[in-house]
């Protein structure tokens, strides 16, 4: 059931409802916990069970681990909680990956294997909620987090259906506070809720599948031919589709659950205004890089260990990033990329010049662009169908190409993705500086209304075919 | 100061709404001052809609072909004729033998397969031209997506907007190549999948030219097999056939009308003697051809294939009429 489905607006209509029409503070929870389960199983509902059993089996970790002294045990607790949550997603998203890997590897010894499909379905949103149990438990064993005492609020925040599928990752201390008082019907979080959830369906529907997507797909065919400006026009476009397909995911969670009366932290804050890639991965999928900052790279020792350490902590934090993001040797090679990139723009900044100091807008504004150039480059891996055919786009754009004939795309589509994406990257490094969407509640009344209106409209008026969130893979 | 917001909030969406439902009704207008009609847009969820009805019921009547069953033959009409569920299996510009495959496979299925084909469609290289819809019912098709589907027919029956080719983003593409506005098309489609054929709103002669040139292209580019290569490989075809027959199900091959030219070129190069009836004399179905058939010989054809919408419930009854003389089915009176 995706945001932009019909399906959805039913289901949400419906929820929405009845929670408000619910008395009752622990009965509203109740159904939205069984909502969100409904919600959940229109994909598959034997991975409800999964949902379930993970869920159960880490609330009783965490309060086991709340209540016991000693420490050598409680390691024991954290280290068990920790290998059933990564088992679990080992098997589903990595059994098959490693399993290929490995006939790969033999093959390079001689050795040779038939290829074995192991028929694994991956249950959907299983990063992103495996990733929520592990940051409690941590957090639990660290005494950062009280353990819950509330079964069915801890199944909430697992579970509420905004984020369930494709985040933001939440923190456990974040969401649990807001599970204790009753939300009290506030039309200003209903009004920006459900602008949040327009514009974050706008920029799915309209911008992401069909202005950006038939570009993408063209340049990025596995038997496209590319050549130097389309394969720039690919990478760039390609990085606007999935910021407009993710962003938009996000700010619809965010909306949504706003209407419910919660608060999701901002998983996306304009990154294409970015000066430099430390920056980018600030404003990009917040939830996810500070994920890894709190419980990859600082517990490997962040910079505290000295620069050497701290490099290979970084790019070892985003080799995980990328495998987080998919099961495939391009996801790891871009996470990979992406760590060495920042250690790179740390040197640069260290020794040669500290771009992040530039104050003028016009030069911000340079830099910011050059951040997108750079980010377009490396998103190549995040979208080749192989290894051999990233390098074979990264080859041409960076002039090493072989000479392919020009007009892979079609003017029209080109002129347009380039139009509208200069208006997406023109949007973000115009309001770089600003963060969160509370600035619509003090926008005059007509600004507002035709933000409303442009972003309703651009649903109304974008029937497409609905593809899937390009997130939802992962 | 939450009074003032919720207020102020209120308004916001309700000019927003008020300025979309204009801007909606504006655009509505416009697109039918220019002729365009509501009507479905075919996809794979809708064909998916379809092939759910087959199960869970006893005997269903499964429609396969391309166009010239679906704009040809009422499944309601067929439906009411026979009582038993009837779906629209049959998919525009696709020949069906993957769909037979797949009734084949499904081993619940103990139904009428009614395969509408010619001898050129029973050809090996077409014969995986359904898969994809197959593929995105066995693997992609959900409850949700069902829900989805079933609550757009409804939307799209009654305005022309909600069709993908209307979206603004394809009408400034449009604008951008110099195409103008979409091709105002002369079909229009049912949420059962049927569609309406209307020859009042179109060249006609235009059209015929076109399919005589694009058959020639076709014959020029892709020469038929041999005979003995062509039935050599519909051994096949015969054992999925008699999969379903041992199962208690009915197949049925059923040649539709083409005419004129059109005709003479499928006869030039898969002559009737040494493809189509070469092949009825083995296979374990019975194959029905059109020009055996006295019903079918008033049978208006104004593009050399297809039949005028206005005559779906004249060719449909013919077809009815044919089957029960055959055996094939039983009508009940109403």
């Amino acid at each position: 059931m995706t945001f932009d489905s019909l399906t959805f607006a039913v289901f949400l209509i419906g929820t929405w409802l009845a929670y408000w029409a619910t008395p009752g503070w622990r009965v509203r929870k109740q159904l939205l916990l069984v909502l969100s389960y409904v919600f959940y199983a229109a994909w598959n509902p034997f991975f409800v069970l999964l949902l379930v059993a993970t869920t159960s089996f880490d609330w009783v970790m965490g309060r086991k681990l709340e209540s016991e002294t000693r420490q050598a045990r409680r390691k024991g607790m954290l280290l068990a909680s920790i290998a059933v949550n990564i088992s679990a997603l080992g098997f589903f998203k990595y059994a098959q990956f490693f399993t290929n890997s490995a006939i790969d590897l033999a093959q390079v010894f001689g050795i040779t294997f038939r290829p074995l499909d192991l028929g694994i379905l991956l249950p959907v949103g299983i990063s992103f909620y495996t990733f929520e149990s592990l940051a409690y438990v941590i957090d639990v064993y660290r005494r950062r987090s009280q353990a819950s005492t509330s079964l069915l609020d801890y199944s909430l925040y697992v579970t509420f259906f905004p984020h369930l599928v494709a985040g933001p990752i939440l923190r456990y201390n974040d969401f649990n506070p807001q599970t204790h008082l009753q939300k009290p019907f506030a039309e200003t979080a209903q009004g920006r809720g459900f602008a949040m959830l327009c514009v974050g369906l706008a920029l799915k529907v309209c911008l992401a599948d069909l202005v950006f997507a038939p570009v993408v797909d063209a340049v990025f065919a596995p038997s496209a031919n590319v050549g130097l400006a389309d394969a720039w026009l690919g990478a760039a476009t390609f990085s606007l589709q999935v910021y407009c397909d993710f962003a938009g995911y996000s700010l619809c969670a965010i909306g949504v659950a706003l209407m419910f009366g919660f608060r999701f932290q901002s998983n996306f804050e304009s990154p294409f205004g970015a000066v430099g890639m430390i920056d980018l991965w600030n404003r990009w999928h917040i939830s996810l890089t500070s994920w890894l900052r709190d419980y990859v790279f600082t517990p490997l020792g962040h910079y505290r260990r000295g620069r050497l350490r701290g490099h290979a902590n970084l790019i070892f934090t985003f080799f995980l990033c990328g495998l987080w993001h998919g099961a495939a040797w391009t996801f790891v090679l871009w996470g990979g990329v992406n760590g060495v990139l920042l250690v790179l723009e740390r040197l640069f900044r260290d020794h040669i010049w500290d771009f992040a100091r530039v104050k003028s807008t016009w030069g911000r504004a340079g830099l910011a662009l050059v951040t997108f150039g750079v980010f377009a480059l490396e998103a190549v891996l995040f979208r080749a169908h192989s290894v051999r055919q990233a390098a074979s786009m990264l080859r041409t754009m960076l002039g090493f190409g072989t000479g392919a004939a020009p007009g892979l795309v079609s003017a029209h589509d080109a002129q347009f993705a380039i139009v509208a994406g200069a208006g997406v990257l023109l949007a973000q490094i115009i309001s770089a500086r600003e963060r969160g969407w509370e600035w619509l509640d003090r926008a005059p009344q007509m600004w507002r209304a035709a933000i409303a209106a442009v972003a309703l409209a651009a649903i109304v008026f974008s029937p497409g075919l609905n593809p899937a969130f390009i997130y939802f893979q992962f | 100061m939450q009074p003032n917001r919720r207020i102020r909030w209120g308004i916001t969406w309700l000019v927003a709404l008020a300025v979309v439902v204009a801007a909606s009704a504006v655009f509505e207008s416009l697109l039918r001052q220019r002729g365009y009609e509501p009507t479905v847009q075919d996809d794979q969820d809708l064909w998916s809609v379809q092939a759910d009805r087959l199960h869970g019921v006893d005997s269903p009547i499964a429609l396969l072909g391309a166009s010239r069953i679906q704009f040809a033959v009422d499944p309601a009409q067929v439906e009411k004729a026979t009582g038993r569920t009837t779906a629209m299996l049959a998919i525009n510009g696709e020949y069906p033998v993957a769909a037979l495959r797949w009734l084949a496979k499904d081993t619940s299925f103990r139904g009428l397969a009614i395969i509408g084909v010619d001898s050129r469609g029973l050809d090996r290289r077409h014969w995986e031209m359904q898969q994809p819809w197959i593929d995105h019912y066995e693997h992609r098709w959900t409850f949700t997506r069902k829900v989805h589907r079933l609550l757009l027919s409804p939307l799209q029956q009654y305005l022309v907007f909600m069709r993908s080719p209307f979206a603004w983003v394809a009408l400034v593409r449009r604008e951008l190549a110099g195409l103008g506005m979409p091709f105002n098309d002369y079909l229009v489609m049912r949420a059962d999948r049927v569609g309406f054929l209307d020859y009042r709103r179109t060249n006609v002669e235009a059209i015929r030219h076109q399919r005589i040139v694009d058959l020639v292209d076709y014959y020029r580019d892709y020469p038929p097999a041999p005979p003995e290569q062509w039935l050599g490989d519909l051994t096949q075809v015969s054992g999925w056939v008699k999969d379903i027959q041992a199962r208690g199900g009915t197949v049925v091959f059923f040649r539709e009308p083409s005419a004129g030219e059109h005709l003479a070129l499928d006869e030039e190069f898969y002559p009737r003697e040494r493809y189509w009836d070469a092949y009825a004399r083995i296979s374990p179905a019975p194959l029905i051809e059109f020009r055996d058939e006295p019903e079918f010989s008033s049978i208006v054809l104004p593009d050399t294939s297809h039949i005028d919408g206005l005559d779906i419930p004249r060719f449909t009854d013919a077809l009815l009429a044919v089957l029960a003389r055959r055996g094939v089915i039983r009508t009940v009176a109403h």
